[in-house]
């Protein structure tokens, strides 16, 4: 826990102060210099235009890892309200909500990103653009989290306990803050650290579908997209570490999510 | 170099063809990896390459451009002559012709597949291309196996029209025509005894998503020098995957036996697994294509600078060819500055002249450099625009990387913006709000008649400009040569029209061309005669030939 | 009985929806079918022009949808624009194998990640627990493209053979995909059952420790985890196109990828209709499951 909380912190101020960690800037490319191995000139060699992929990580991270933070956590807040409200109130909302649920699971969500991408002027910068459809994913990704939230809410509202606060006439908001919210945490933690490193890696299958939309800014999903070809898997083992490092990076974010959650749990 | 290579490369090739059929062996299937499956067997309406490469084999035309010398080459005719005046050519079919169900093919067949080509109602995509100056080809029958073909005026490249249209079988087309059924005809699911056709191979077999198994054409009428029925092979089949990645991986695991039409980087996979899977690789140099950097030149278009022919010049002199074709291709693409590649033999004009330095062509055009050396205009606003590319392929978001990095090198800030492919065509052909994309094209034949659609004002596929008009001098002049060229049979005088025109385009740089990716194939050691060509199927052409070669 | 005629309508219902507002959103994308047809110079505008009269692409939305659903009521589902054939006769042999993959991949899934999720509840920071979720974490990280490439890649150089093509490593890529989201959900909420004051109570009697996770603890979390059912199946059947596609499984994947991307309507359509059954009867069987196993739902009406 304590050595994930430092790992963290070191990633957060390396990605902070990219500039002064790194010899060269993401995007300048070394085309003498393509493919080279890790070394003392490229920490973690090059890529095929002969970026050093070291920068590329640093760089990647600022832009990965806000917005893959903040579409993990808009879906997660949407999840948690309107999957509470269903739980909760249960009837006819709830039926509705659950509708809604389906629909958004199932619906060709791909288009609107395609809709999303026109809309944005031409120049608009390639970074603005990433965090917005990333955003957008995010929203759209709401049904996951609120099908967890509904189900946790609809058994904790029968315990004992909950109904005997109700029984001294606790109100609704009381029972949410202090009884049903906490019950839903762990979950909502596991789902963060589930989702997060989808939202991050949400690119390398987007481009797939033809919607890569990073261009020269370098983000993690373009750094795990880069592997994905089989002479690249076959010449250049070291465009593999930097899913390494983000595994190491995603593992941290699961062990201080759900200890934050335990400790918010206990202290209530 | 590599193409003179390749040159001595077919001709030993041809050398051992003309020895082997001696002591070559019949039989046997060849498997090719696709990646993607066809759409139907209709050979009127499949204009993708996945079906055409099998409708390719299960018909045949009369004439046919030979994949290798690029000459119009005698498929169904025994022979066919065009009149002193260029408005007629007679075609004179072989003897004995059968479909592949042993029907007869007669000169009927042939007047029923123009006259479905030209019929509005079926809506072909040849309906356009069989006319010349606005009117139908008029096809008669002038004996029991001659055909006459008749143009309204001179056009030059008359008998290479016939080539590419697959003689349809009248009797098991005609009842469904007659209905007006013939668009849902010879689907993805119909019978293999449904469909005849009087290419080398019939259909036998098919599982959807999966595989698709052809048999040999019992009545073929191509025979080999010793008089040996063609095809060698008994069967050819076509397995089907998705992704480069995976054709690779099906080649490499001893699925199939022949893949092609993928890139550098797969070749270069496959270069290191070769030894031990007994695979022969084949690298035939520069191919049709051309990917290029295309500029808004549409009238309204909202970068003043792209209308400048030193701006456009100074922006093809900064690129660094030699990087994208090393770089993104990994090795396996040629530099190219025009649009005509040197594979189209007799029509390449050869090596553009060298091209000045960027920097003087644009401070002679009244550019100038700012402190931090961003490039100015001569009302002192800088110079930045934006590059669309195709999101799908990384060989062209690693080109615009390398093209953004170059122009900034004399000063312009490019912002590559990576589109889903569809989308960004609406971009440029319908709403033609962009200010620059990364484009490749392919040619359907070497012959100059390809690009005038490309190339010409009225040409719907005039990329920089669709606007139908000439803006600029060189545009008129391109037309003007184009209309000559077009007209006349005198074939010098059509080559140096021609070579005019790609110096033209090289000058004036509408579109910056890049690299043109080489022909690739792979195929398994044993499978013989397997040659890529340059125009229509690039692998397939004469799979009738192949081998394998006895243990 | 009426509880599942309602059911039956409401799905109905759902269908519609989705269908409605699949086809809505398809028309907010730029572009359609003859775009890159557009851009061939050897297709004449002439007939890019007629084509597009022919598919109806020149009609309103509203009336194209409206050809659409008599279309569905005729069976015919549409008909796709790059085939020429009706969209029912061109995924008929393909769905069953999408159908059977994800379902296999489901099955496989929770097979293994439902004991581990309870077992690492019980033994947190035990060797498995560690090596399980490390192992996850390491999934995570790569998205189901690299590891269907990693497994093409592994059997090139291990020479295991053909893995194109086979059920086999689809279904374990797609398992192991799918594996650390089951599996830190159980992991999650079993160990929060863990913590309730019965278990103290049982365990006090004596029950043996795997009795207690498998007899009642797990029942009592589960309906969190029902939940994840129809949430892992909808991850299965959307990551399942991209499984397909790299391992060369014959089922709607590449079809649908192709589809995706040349707006060709009427197949992206059926396959959306089908990932929405699919969801419906999953929700009904963990409805059902619910309803079975938890006696606290089982009391108020549905």
């Amino acid at each position: 826990m304590k050595a994930c909380l430092v790992f963290l912190l070191a990633i957060h101020l390396l990605a902070a102060m990219a500039g002064f960690v790194t010899a060269y800037p993401p995007a300048e490319q070394h085309r003498e210099n393509a493919w080279e191995a890790p070394g003392a000139r490229f920490p973690l060699g090059t890529d095929g235009l002969g970026r050093d992929q070291w920068s590329r990580l640093v760089h990647g991270a600022r832009i990965s890892l806000c917005s893959g933070l903040a579409a993990g956590v808009l879906s997660a807040g949407l999840g948690l309200l309107l999957g509470g409200v269903a739980g909760l109130a249960g009837g006819w909302v709830d039926r509705m909500v659950t509708r809604l649920m389906e629909l958004f699971l199932a619906l060709p969500w791909m288009y609107l990103l395609l809709a999303a991408r026109a809309f944005f002027p031409l120049e608009t910068d390639a970074r603005v653009v990433f965090t917005a459809l990333l955003l957008l994913l995010g929203a759209i990704g709401w049904a996951r989290p609120a099908r967890l939230v509904r189900g946790i809410v609809m058994s904790v509202k029968e315990r004992e306990s909950v109904l005997a606060a109700r029984g001294f006439g606790a109100g609704q908001w009381y029972l949410l803050r202090r009884h049903i919210v906490p019950e839903t945490l762990p979950a909502l933690a596991t789902y963060l650290s589930l989702a997060i490193p989808q939202y991050v890696a949400a690119e390398v299958t987007l481009s797939f579908l033809g919607l890569g939309f990073s261009g020269s800014t370098p983000s993690w999903g373009s750094l795990v997209g880069s592997m994905g070809s089989l002479d690249v898997l076959t010449d250049a083992w070291w465009m593999g570490l930097p899913v390494v490092v983000l595994a190491v990076v995603f593992g941290c974010y699961s062990i201080v999510s759900s200890a934050l959650a335990e400790t918010q749990r206990q202290g209530r | 170099m590599e193409m003179r290579l390749a040159k001595l490369w077919r001709e030993l090739l041809l050398a051992t063809l003309i020895l082997v059929p001696a002591w070559s062996q019949s039989g046997g299937r060849a498997i090719v990896v696709q990646r993607s499956e066809p759409r139907g067997f209709q050979p009127v309406y499949s204009v993708d390459e996945p079906s055409r490469a099998v409708i390719g084999l299960l018909h045949a035309p009369l004439l046919r451009i030979h994949s290798e010398t690029q000459e119009t080459e005698a498929v169904l005719a025994a022979s066919w002559k065009v009149s002193p005046d260029g408005r007629t050519i007679t075609v004179n079919l072989r003897e004995n012709l059968r479909f592949s169900d042993g029907a007869p093919l007669t000169v009927a067949d042939v007047l029923f597949t123009f006259a479905v080509h030209q019929d509005a109602a079926v809506a072909s995509p040849l309906r356009e291309v069989l006319q010349v100056g606005g009117k139908p080809l008029v096809v008669t029958a002038a004996g029991p196996r001659r055909a006459q073909f008749q143009m309204a005026e001179p056009y030059a490249a008359g008998e290479r029209l016939l080539a590419g249209v697959a003689i349809l079988p009248r009797h098991r087309m005609e009842a469904a025509y007659q209905q007006g059924q013939f668009r849902s005809l010879w689907g993805l699911g119909a019978k293999p005894s449904e469909l005849a056709g009087a290419g080398p191979f019939r259909l036998k077999l098919v599982e959807p998503g999966r595989r698709m198994v052809l048999e040999r054409n019992l009545h073929y009428w191509k025979r080999d020098k010793a008089g040996k029925p063609l095809p060698y092979l008994d069967e050819m089949e076509f397995l089907f995957t998705a992704g480069e990645d995976a054709q690779v991986a099906r080649l490499l695991a001893g699925e199939g036996d022949l893949a092609a039409s993928f890139g550098g980087g797969s070749y270069r996979a496959i270069e290191s697994h070769r030894e031990r899977r007994g695979i022969r690789l084949l690298d035939a140099g520069p191919s049709l294509d051309y990917t290029f950097l295309l500029f808004n030149l549409n009238p309204g278009g909202k970068r003043p600078w792209f209308a400048q022919t030193a701006f456009r010049q100074a922006v093809s002199a900064a690129m660094d060819r030699e990087s994208i074709a090393r770089l993104v291709y990994r090795g396996r693409a040629s530099p190219i500055r025009g649009p005509v590649t040197p594979a189209r033999l007799k029509w390449y004009a050869g090596p553009a002249a060298p091209a000045a330095e960027p920097r003087r062509l644009l401070s002679a055009a009244g550019y100038r450099w700012n402190g931090e050396g961003r490039l100015l205009d001569p009302t002192g606003a800088p110079v930045s625009f934006t590059l669309l590319v195709n999101a799908a392929n990384p060989a062209y978001t690693q080109t615009g990387a390398i093209v953004e990095e170059d122009l900034k090198k004399i000063g312009i800030a490019v912002q590559v913006v990576p589109m889903e492919f569809r989308s960004l065509v609406d971009r440029v052909v319908n709403r033609k709000d962009y200010d620059a994309a990364l484009m490749a094209l392919r040619p359907g034949d070497v012959d100059p008649a390809a690009d005038v659609n490309a190339w010409v004002s009225a040409g719907r596929t005039r990329l920089w400009n669709l606007s139908g008009q000439a803006l600029h001098p060189w545009e008129a002049s391109v037309d003007e040569k184009m209309r000559a060229l077009m007209a006349t049979r005198d074939q010098a005088r059509r080559r140096r029209l021609f070579h005019e025109v790609q110096r033209i385009l090289e000058q004036e740089a509408p579109m910056v061309c890049l690299v043109s990716p080489n022909l690739l194939l792979a195929s398994r050691a044993g499978l013989e005669n397997v040659r890529p060509g340059t125009i229509g199927d690039l692998v397939l052409w004469n799979a009738d030939e192949w081998y394998w070669r006895r243990q | 009985m009426t509880f599942l005629l309602r059911r039956l309508g409401g799905a109905l219902v759902q269908l519609v929806a989705v269908s409605a507002l699949a086809f809505a959103l398809m028309e907010l994308a730029p572009g359609d079918y003859l775009e890159d047809m557009r851009v061939n110079p050897q297709i004449p505008a002439a007939t890019v022009a007629r084509w597009r009269a022919e598919f109806g692409l020149d009609q309103p939305a509203i009336v194209r949808y409206g050809r659409w659903v008599r279309s569905v009521a005729s069976g015919e589902f549409g008909v796709s624009m790059a085939y020429g054939i009706p969209v029912s006769e061109l995924i008929a042999g393909r769905l069953g194998r999408t159908v059977a993959l994800s379902l296999l991949a489901l099955g496989l899934t929770w097979l293994l990640a439902l004991p581990c999720g309870v077992w690492c509840a019980a033994y947190r920071g035990g060797w498995l627990d560690r090596l399980l979720g490390g192992g996850a974490t390491v999934a995570l990280a790569l998205p189901e493209l690299l590891v269907g490439l990693l497994v093409l890649q592994g059997a090139l150089w291990a020479g295991w053979g053909p893995v194109s093509g086979r059920i086999g490593p689809a279904v374990a890529v797609l398992a192991a995909v799918s594996f650390p989201s089951v599996f830190r959900h159980t992991r999650s909420s079993v160990g929060q059952s863990l913590r309730l004051p019965f278990v103290d109570h049982l365990r006090a009697a004596g029950l043996s420790e795997t009795r207690i996770l498998f007899r009642h603890v797990l029942p009592a979390s589960l309906n969190p985890l029902v939940s994840l059912l129809s949430l892992s199946l909808a991850g299965i059947t959307s990551a399942s196109l991209v499984v397909e596609v790299t391992l060369s499984w014959p089922g709607m994947g590449q079809l649908l990828l192709e589809a995706i991307l040349a707006r060709d309507v009427a197949v992206v359509l059926a396959a959306v209709m089908v990932a929405a059954t699919l969801l419906q009867v999953a929700n009904l069987i963990g409805d059902g499951l619910l309803y079975l196993a938890d006696p606290r739902i089982r009391r108020r009406p549905a």
